[in-house]
């Protein structure tokens, strides 16, 4: 964490966060919970009551995929961070074969074709935004995809990528195996409240 | 019609508090860095903000973001309150361009 003021946390009840969450944790506290906690009224809380939505909010997507999308936006992006952890999460729910296959290349990863319509979108809003138009959006929904479902993809891309830039900007230190697993199973069971 | 969800509107609520909030940085700092990266993820020139530093940051988050100089940051006299607000600035941006570009291509499928 390149923001000493960060790492140390704000105001007593912002450092107790910090002591409980490294209880649980057995741990240093990761720094993407330092941000989110750091100053919450400027960030945190609305960025993480966005992410509890999006990623364990109704949807027609499981939150395993979900987490496999954040996977993929992280591995494209090259936050070793976000996709360490959330390559754990996604690897608990749909195997970790199916989370190595997708990142090495969805095209001939054993997906469903509506899976691999998502990444194909993915790809392209993340690859080339500018060129991505209504062909795209047709070649989503003749998978299968919902316009829900479709939004759903789009921010996990849009949250992702803000929060990987977030990690590679500060520096954010990649925690042990132990640690990404256990935060890896508290997110999967009870979400993104902090 | 318009593609709005709650998620959207969670999306704006986020990047119009940090381009407006009163903070530690200037907000027409925030509001520079904040175009210029929009402008950048779309593969447009990057225009120029007014700081060396805040320039830097600027393009390190359209292309690398690891690249990031906080170093510079803190010698051009940011605080690191203030370049903690750059940065999520300068995130959220990136985001919210790329959401942008998705909600025009599913509003022109239905024109």
């Amino acid at each position: 964490m390149r923001l000493s003021n960060v790492e140390q946390g704000r105001g007593a009840i912002g450092k107790l966060k910090l002591f409980a969450a490294s209880r649980v944790l057995g741990d240093r506290v990761p720094d993407v919970l330092r941000v989110l906690l750091y100053r919450s009224e400027f960030f945190g809380r609305d960025f993480a009551r966005y992410t509890n939505q999006l990623m364990r909010g109704p949807s027609e997507w499981t939150a395993g995929e979900r987490e496999l999308f954040a996977a993929y936006v992280s591995r494209v992006n090259t936050c070793a961070f976000c996709t360490s952890l959330h390559c754990t999460m996604a690897s608990n729910v749909v195997g970790t074969e199916v989370v190595d296959a997708v990142l090495a290349d969805w095209r001939t990863a054993p997906v469903s074709p509506r899976l691999r319509a998502a990444f194909a979108f993915l790809e392209k809003l993340m690859k080339q935004p500018r060129q991505l138009g209504p062909g795209d959006v047709r070649d989503a929904f003749a998978a299968g995809i919902s316009e829900a479902g479709l939004l759903t993809v789009v921010h996990v891309c849009v949250n992702f990528s803000i929060i990987n830039r977030i990690a590679d900007a500060l520096g954010f230190e990649t925690p042990s195996a132990t640690t990404v697993a256990r935060l890896g199973n508290i997110l999967l069971g009870l979400g993104y409240r902090f | 019609m318009n593609s709005e969800t709650s998620l959207n509107r969670q999306v704006h609520r986020i990047r119009n508090h940090l381009i407006s909030a009163a903070g530690s940085s200037d907000v027409r700092d925030r509001r520079a860095i904040e175009q210029a990266v929009e402008s950048g993820m779309l593969g447009d020139a990057v225009p120029e903000v007014p700081n060396p530093a805040l320039q830097q940051l600027t393009s390190a988050m359209v292309d690398d973001p690891a690249k990031s100089d906080i170093g510079a940051l803190r010698l051009a006299g940011f605080s690191d309150d203030a370049i903690f607000e750059l940065v999520l600035t300068a995130a959220t941006a990136a985001g919210h361009a790329l959401l942008e570009q998705a909600v025009r291509a599913l509003d022109e499928t239905k024109e």
